[in-house]
């Protein structure tokens, strides 16, 4: 009979434990860094890939048909109006002080340097990262994506290094595009509001432009094509919970690759201007 | 379609082992073990029938057969290989010798039916004349040759079902992997996708695992086989059919092994969860 309580004791069953506040900040941080490392190696794979065969050229010269030729309208449109609205904006300051000649020189270096590339990467990721998500997403949940394995194909090879590749060559281009016709908004702009003459507007704002200022835009338009390609494919490779779940991954491609692309541009700004300053 | 017949052949003499062998292999998720110690065999040129229930893990034991997903213990051997421990790229060599068989198809929707199924000989480089034939001679085979020029969302689900069995034989594989190949079909189509597999083992010994939640599949298979002199599905005595093309049916529950044997140790089985399947 002694043993009676003990034995009860013994049989009862365990209740599970609520996780302590600890547990669950350690495993959000663990997820946290694991996609972390997962978007990494999927970065980086996708410019190793580009050394050994196969290489998918059709697939590379479609994207950029895709993301070029598709963002063009957008990106024109976008930096005409920028720069025009540049020239409004500054060239009423410049009023103030009989500089009204600045404004090719300031519209000039803030286009090249800064929104030309800024503005434009924030475009093509709206536009093509949520795109590259969607169609990847769709892929994964359609098992297209075990099908091109199955098949013998690797999907890195296939989908990811070919979007990758197509971003990083269009997206200079596209920039370039984006500053030229900006500074034609702001000429427009300067010439019938400001009454500056589109002969001084050109002239200033080439002869501001230095080799620096030309490869910080470079730089930048490179590192945004970098970011919006790998996180449009990285979310639509991680979808998780069918149709819905590639909703989700679409805008968080989106919301990811802009939030990253504002940032970088903050340290690539500061990297630029302190090798300007020691170059 | 000889050379599959001459490859069959070739797995069965070459190899003294199983065509696929799983030995003590589990597999988990976050949610936990789903295969729990799985060990089974199929020889070559039988048909081994996985019976369960959704959820037992029938397609993820596909999935560990092809080599698309890695156990986390155990081993999967195929064809003489370890698939257990070897690169995504040694598997995806290893792929070309696997036919799978998606559930809802897995077509890549943004290519035609002829572009579905040549796809592996387009990856492989092929000379497009040869592509072009062997892909004429596979949808004969499933008799769609009309369809070469359409896309997948102008097919039926049972025409959709038959392009991926074309794509599956495209490069001849001694192995054939079956995810649910009739679900959701009527009873028609149901049975010209099984007629299909029947002539597939019968007449080029092809070594097939078909999951499939449908008892009367599975009996199918056992009980009828296809003729090639009259070109026709006939009920076949055991006695006709040879010993390899035999089929076996194994019952997975809850990621393990419940039943394993013959069509009529099932049929004739008194165990309560067998008799659901048999209602």
């Amino acid at each position: 009979m002694s043993n009676a309580p003990l034995n009860a004791v013994e049989q009862q069953a365990i209740p599970p434990q609520p996780p302590s506040v600890a547990e669950v900040l350690t495993d959000a941080a663990k997820e946290s860094v694991l996609k972390v490392q997962n978007y990494a190696k999927m970065a980086a794979q996708s410019i190793t890939n580009l050394a050994t065969r196969p290489r998918y050229g059709q697939d590379t010269l479609a994207q950029m048909d895709d993301i070029g030729v598709g963002s063009m309208p957008i990106v024109l449109l976008s930096g005409f109006f920028i720069g025009a609205v540049m020239v409004l904006q500054t060239g009423s300051q410049f009023q103030r002080f009989g500089q009204v000649s600045l404004t090719g020189d300031i519209v000039s270096l803030a286009l090249v340097r800064e929104l030309g590339p800024t503005i434009t990467g924030l475009l093509v990721a709206g536009r093509c990262a949520s795109g590259m998500a969607s169609e990847l997403g769709s892929m994964l949940v359609t098992e297209q994506v075990d099908a091109m394995r199955a098949l013998g194909t690797d999907p890195s090879r296939k989908l990811v290094s070919p979007r990758v590749l197509a971003t990083l060559l269009i997206m200079p281009l596209l920039t370039t595009f984006s500053c030229f016709i900006g500074l034609v908004g702001g000429m427009v702009a300067s010439v019938f509001s400001l009454r500056l003459s589109a002969t001084t507007f050109w002239q200033r704002a080439i002869a501001i432009l230095q080799f620096s200022d030309l490869m910080q835009g470079f730089t930048k338009s490179v590192v945004f094509a970098f970011i919006l390609s790998t996180v449009g494919c990285y979310q639509g490779l991680n979808v998780r919970g069918g149709t819905q779940g590639v909703g989700r991954a679409t805008t968080q491609a989106v919301v990811v690759s802009s939030v990253l692309i504002i940032v970088a541009d903050t340290f690539l700004t500061k990297l630029a201007l302190f090798l300007a300053d020691k170059l | 379609m000889g050379s599959l017949a001459n490859n069959a052949a070739r797995a069965r003499s070459s190899q003294d082992e199983a065509a696929i062998r799983f030995s003590n292999v589990w597999l988990s998720f976050e949610e936990g073990p789903v295969l729990r110690g799985l060990s089974f065999a199929v020889q070559p040129g039988e048909t081994l029938v996985l019976l369960g229930e959704t959820g037992t893990g029938k397609t993820l034991a596909l999935k560990l057969a092809a080599g698309l997903l890695i156990p986390d213990q155990g081993e999967v051997r195929a064809l003489g290989q370890d698939l257990s421990n070897k690169s995504e790229r040694e598997l995806l060599e290893f792929r070309r010798q696997v036919g799978f068989v998606f559930q809802e198809s897995a077509l890549f929707d943004s290519l035609t039916v002829g572009e579905n199924v040549g796809y592996r000989l387009e990856q492989d480089k092929i000379d497009d004349e040869k592509v072009e034939a062997s892909v004429q001679e596979v949808l004969r085979f499933v008799e769609l040759e009309h369809t070469v020029d359409l896309v997948p969302s102008e097919l039926s689900g049972g025409m959709r079902r038959r392009v991926s069995i074309a794509r599956a034989l495209i490069t001849h594989p001694p192995i054939v992997l079956y995810d649910s190949p009739t679900a959701g079909l009527d009873p028609i189509t149901s049975q010209t996708i099984i007629s299909l597999i029947l002539r597939l083992r019968d007449v080029y010994g092809v070594t097939s695992l078909m999951a499939t939640h449908r008892l009367q599949d599975g009996f199918a298979l056992a009980n009828f086989h296809f003729d090639a002199k009259t070109r026709t599905v006939r009920r076949g005595s055991p006695e006709e059919k040879s010993k390899e093309a035999s089929t076996r049916f194994l019952v997975l529950r809850e990621g393990k092994i419940y039943f394993e044997g013959k069509p009529e140790d099932l049929l004739h089985s008194k165990d309560a969860y067998l008799q659901r399947f048999l209602i």
